[in-house]
């Protein structure tokens, strides 16, 4: 396993050579740190070892026969050889055998190029077989999932992806069915391997087995270039290498890095590339004509849409009018610092919010001290989890606290409403924070505090003081993790794109950051914190501002209330898009800009733990989509401000100039063994806010329950939903009720309902299918958010089920 | 004085007037080609119409030139363009890069595709040089659609079982065996034997002697 204590080492004989190695570790794993590649295909560094293989058998001295270097640990003083001609002999009779069953329909396989099988064959193999009988024959390939394809004939029965199931994901749906020669791995009858991780199998199989249907036929391995890079998916940032074949991305693969994400991706992760090169990308900028009937835009040139742009902002600004912008959780850091030092800059405001009033407080997630890390999970004494479903939002990260909470044994409570993946590993679970009792936790050690928005009907403010109560009680032990979910938030965040911080994680009434800045910056800002973004929707409403500017992001979808959000752009005279996708909130634009994206720009992200990593440009951008940067730029220079940022290096340099937190972040930093795992970043200086610890909790009125809006790994988002292989995985309209409530409310499983909020000011009212969970709190209604239309979501809101017959 | 140095001077006219004829009138008089002549390929189908190809690449990822483009895809179920489950959907080779080495036959794990002793091809347009499946594929009696003069369509007939002179493995136990089942196609051509004048087994199961170099080449 990964965790090794290397501090004491022991010398062993490895070929008659010396090396150190640490007790305890696998002698397949110490031999490849000396140097010494054993061959193998069972043994993953991040799995079980089974040796189920015997590819790896080598000679022990002492030891009877031969021994698998995969099962064996290291002991002091032992002798070890593993190129004698006994091994060598052995090597090739695994080989051979291997292949007995092995269809060698390599040049019809996805596998082919880069299969271990093949690598090992030419390496270590014996060249020709005396097998000439009929080879075992098998139904080729079946489908288990809508991602991945499995062919039984080449399968080499490892144990790779049943393992990764069981140990892994937690989803133990691949199986060996029969015995000898019959083995196989198969998944139960009438039950597709369902599993967010499926991708994984596919990548960790050594042989062409399991290969994914995305991928399918689209290339050979020597058609693509590779560029690694920081999945955009979500705010966990896993590493992966993303391939390209004449200007298209095909596939994105894991790289193993030990902080985060040790080679794992989730299928939203994996498989969503797909929309980059969809057909319905934007690719020119668009103008509302100021005579025409809605959606009639015309197509304008750059140069043109920057002039236009730019007379507006000069007009308004002149006649103090309000100028804000929304979005930008979708941005590069680079990006982000652009837009952030734009609209301070250019614009002269603080009106500026990265999240749609669904995450965390701004100042709570880069005001956090003792900080914790993904690594810190499994040394803890306790994780206390007080966040999303993070199997349905962060999936990686659940993979992580699941390994430390099953393999390592750290205790779990998780606080708040269902868990559909970690409820069941959990000490014991809370339905509200209120009914947590810290008195339940260890008396000593690390307090792992991982902090969310629950669902979008929860009370944000209440959620982050109860988690600095929570902290300032225990003092010291606690590591608080803030968590939100939106791919590049926290470096948003970090980047300024809020009204009270600026970049660098430091609130805007900072004098010493504003002293620095302004050695930087040439323009003046408001000192005081400007409007989040349900103020700037509120004022909007009111026809207080004249420029909207919404950077990748869906208000009429992502807002909590959508009919005001749709009322705001209406309202507002002049909406400036810059998006990847047309969206609803394009429909209510003046000028729609066409956004470079994920895979087309170089940069740097910032994930949950505030580890900054590079990401790369792969393709270029369909038609004329340009980085986000590169359009504020534009424009500010339009209005002759001498705005700098030219390149994303030059950005990154200027970003590490004048934010705090920043400082000493160089690309020079990302590079060899240490720069895989990024750099993280330092603590800012936003203020602790005041804690108001274990308030009481709101019980619903009368027989309402409570509202639970959380996200669902499938949705109707705009990417996943451009990607043709996730289109259409998403659970539907549905409601997830507990099974006693429903029992209560007559309801049956599967029947009609309508949701409607107690609150007739609420407006929610919803037709959905029931489906019973235990899982769900008593009292709770779980509705996921947008699978369909989406609809106005109350904080605190109550919630009536009516029965439609 | 002068008339010897002419006479010395058209000595070698003289001599080599009276010599044997090597200039063939091409291209009304066509010599024949060598058996391993490195002409424009052939994609080759097998006896029953299905494509040899099953767009596996290699042949792209071999060449020397770049001249290949070859992309797969899923075998339509209800009608399968070659056996197995994939097929090569799109196939060109750009004979403007093209240096006819012949490494794409010889990596070629079906025979798929084989060199011929056309070499007739001018083109007007770079856009012509590239050759899509439409002319590279032979038609349903093996047939190349060529188009040029001396061309006989029918005399590419045998060229679908092309031979491996080594065995794949590199072992001389092997050389001259074939390595695909005598159904491999139509017109399968004579093994040829390698370096070792063993008796070698054609496609069709008889037994030829050794160094037999096939027949049947204009």
């Amino acid at each position: 396993m990964p965790e090794n204590d290397t501090l004491s080492t022991v010398p062993i004989s490895l070929d008659g050579r010396e090396v150190q190695a640490s007790p305890g570790q696998l002698l397949i794993a110490a031999a490849e740190e000396a140097g010494v590649y054993i061959p193998r295909f069972c043994w993953h560094p991040r799995l079980r070892p089974v040796a189920m293989c015997r590819m790896c058998l080598v000679e022990v001295e002492g030891m009877r026969g031969l021994q698998p270097a995969c099962y064996v640990p290291v002991k002091e003083g032992m002798e070890v050889r593993t190129q004698t001609p006994l091994v060598k002999k052995v090597q090739e009779g695994v080989l051979e055998f291997l292949l007995l069953n092995h269809p060698l329909d390599c040049p019809v396989c996805d596998r082919g190029g880069e299969c271990p099988l093949q690598d090992h064959t030419m390496s270590f193999g014996p060249g020709e077989s005396r097998f000439v009988e009929e080879k075992r024959h098998f139904e080729k390939p079946v489908p288990i999932n809508n991602l991945v394809l499995l062919d039984r004939e080449r399968c080499i029965q490892c144990a790779r992806c049943t393992r990764f199931a069981s140990d892994v994901a937690g989803d133990p749906l691949l199986e060996f069915a029969s015995r000898g020669n019959d083995l196989q791995v198969t998944v139960f009858p009438d039950e597709p391997f369902s599993s967010y991780f499926s991708g994984n199998v596919v990548q960790i199989c050594p042989v062409g087995a399991l290969t994914s249907i995305p991928y399918r036929f689209k290339a050979r391995p020597w058609d693509v270039t590779i560029a690694e890079t920081t999945c955009g998916g979500c705010a966990v940032g896993c590493r992966g290498a993303l391939s390209e074949t004449r200007n298209r991305l095909i596939r994105f693969l894991g790289v193993d890095n030990d902080a985060v994400s040790w080679g794992w991706l989730c299928d939203k992760g994996r498989f969503a590339y797909e929309y980059v090169g969809s057909e319905n990308r934007l690719t020119v900028p668009l103008f509302r004509e100021e005579t025409a009937a809605a959606d009639a835009f015309s197509e304008v040139s750059w140069a043109e849409a920057v002039e236009r742009i730019a007379e507006q902002i000069q007009e308004v600004k002149g006649a103090g009018g309000n100028i804000a912008a929304i979005g930008g959780a979708r941005l590069t850091n680079e990006e982000a610092y652009s837009l952030s030092k734009f609209m301070r800059v250019v614009c002269g405001t603080n009106d500026v919010d990265c999240q749609l009033d669904d995450g965390l407080p701004a100042d709570f997630v880069a005001g956090a001290r003792n900080r914790a890390v993904i690594n810190d999970f499994a040394k803890a004494s306790v994780i206390v989890l007080a966040g999303p479903d993070l199997k349905e939002e962060l999936p990686v990260l659940y993979l992580r606290v699941r390994d430390a909470v099953v393999n390592q044994g750290v205790p779990l409570f998780v606080i708040g409403p269902p868990q559909s993946g970690l409820t069941d590993f959990a000490k014991k679970v809370f339905d509200t924070p209120a009914a947590f009792d810290p008195v339940l936790l260890p008396i000593a050690g690390d307090v792992v505090l991982i902090v969310g928005r629950q669902s979008a009907a929860q009370d944000a403010e209440a959620q982050s003081t109860w988690a600095l109560g929570l902290s300032e009680q225990l003092g010291e032990r606690v590591k608080l993790l803030p968590i939100l979910r939106r791919s590049n938030v926290h470096g948003a965040i970090d980047m300024g794109l809020s009204p009270s911080l600026l970049p660098g994680r430091v609130t805007v009434d900072d004098l010493e950051a504003r002293e620095r800045l302004a050695q930087v910056w040439e323009g003046e800002f408001p000192p005081d914190p400007g409007r989040d973004c349900r103020e700037i929707l509120d004022a909007a409403v009111e026809g207080k501002i004249d420029i909207l500017f919404v950077v990748g992001a869906d208000p009429l979808t992502d807002f909590p209330d959508p009919v005001m959000a749709r009322r705001a752009l209406e309202r507002t005279s002049f909406v400036v898009v810059l998006d990847l996708f047309p969206s609803s909130a394009t429909r209510f634009a003046d000028v729609v800009l066409p956004a470079a994206g994920w895979g087309e720009v170089s940069g740097t992200v910032t994930n949950l733990e505030g580890r900054v990593q590079r990401v790369a440009a792969k393709v270029t951008a369909p038609g004329q989509a340009a980085s986000d940067a590169q359009v504020f730029r534009e424009i500010a220079e339009h209005l002759e401000v001498d705005f700098g940022c030219g390149t994303p290096e030059a950005t990154l340099r200027e970003i590490a100039q004048v934010a705090p937190a920043y400082q000493g972040v160089s690309l020079s930093r990302f590079r060899g063994k240490k720069g895989k795992e990024g750099v993280l970043v330092g603590e800012g200086r936003v203020a602790p806010r005041t804690s108001s610890p274990f308030e009481k909790d709101a019980r619903p009125l009368g027989n309402g329950f409570r509202l639970h809006v959380g996200r669902a790994f499938w949705d109707r988002g705009t990417l996943v939903s451009e990607c043709p292989s996730l289109s259409g995985l998403r659970p539907g309209p549905i409601v997830r009720v507990h099974p006693e409530d429903l029992a209560f409310a007559g309801i049956t499983d599967g029947s009609s309902v309508r949701v409607l909020d107690e609150d007739p000011a609420g407006r929610l009212d919803l037709l959905r299918t029931v489906v019973a969970d235990e899982r769900v709190p008593l009292g709770t209604v779980s509705v996921p958010h947008n699978q369909d239309e989406p609809f106005v979501i109350r904080v605190g809101a109550t919630v009536t089920l009516e029965r439609i017959d | 004085m002068f008339i010897g140095a002419i006479a010395r001077g058209m000595r070698v006219t003289w001599r080599n007037m009276f010599r044997p004829q090597v200039t063939t009138q091409y291209p009304e008089e066509v010599r024949p080609k060598p058996p391993r002549f490195h002409g424009r390929h052939v994609l080759n189908r097998y006896a029953d119409g299905m494509e040899k190809c099953i767009g596996c690449e290699l042949c792209a990822g071999v060449c020397p030139s770049s001249c290949i483009y070859v992309r797969g895809a899923d075998n339509p179920p209800e009608a399968p363009v070659s056996p197995g489950e994939r097929f090569g959907y799109v196939y060109e080779i750009n004979f403007l890069r093209c240096i006819f080495c012949g490494l794409c036959v010889e990596a070629c794990p079906t025979t798929a595709i084989t060199m011929t002793n056309l070499f007739e091809m001018s083109f007007t347009d770079r856009e012509d040089a590239i050759f899509g499946k439409d002319l590279l594929l032979v038609g349903e009696e093996g047939e190349s659609r060529h188009e040029g003069k001396n061309y006989d369509p029918l005399s590419l007939s045998k060229r679908g079982g092309w031979m491996r002179a080594t065995s794949p493995g590199g072992d001389a136990d092997y050389e001259g065996i074939p390595g695909w089942p005598s159904d491999a196609g139509r017109g399968v051509e004579t093994a040829e034997t390698g370096q070792h004048n063993l008796p070698s087994v054609n496609a069709e199961g008889s037994q030829e002697g050794s160094g037999a170099v096939s027949e049947g080449y204009p």
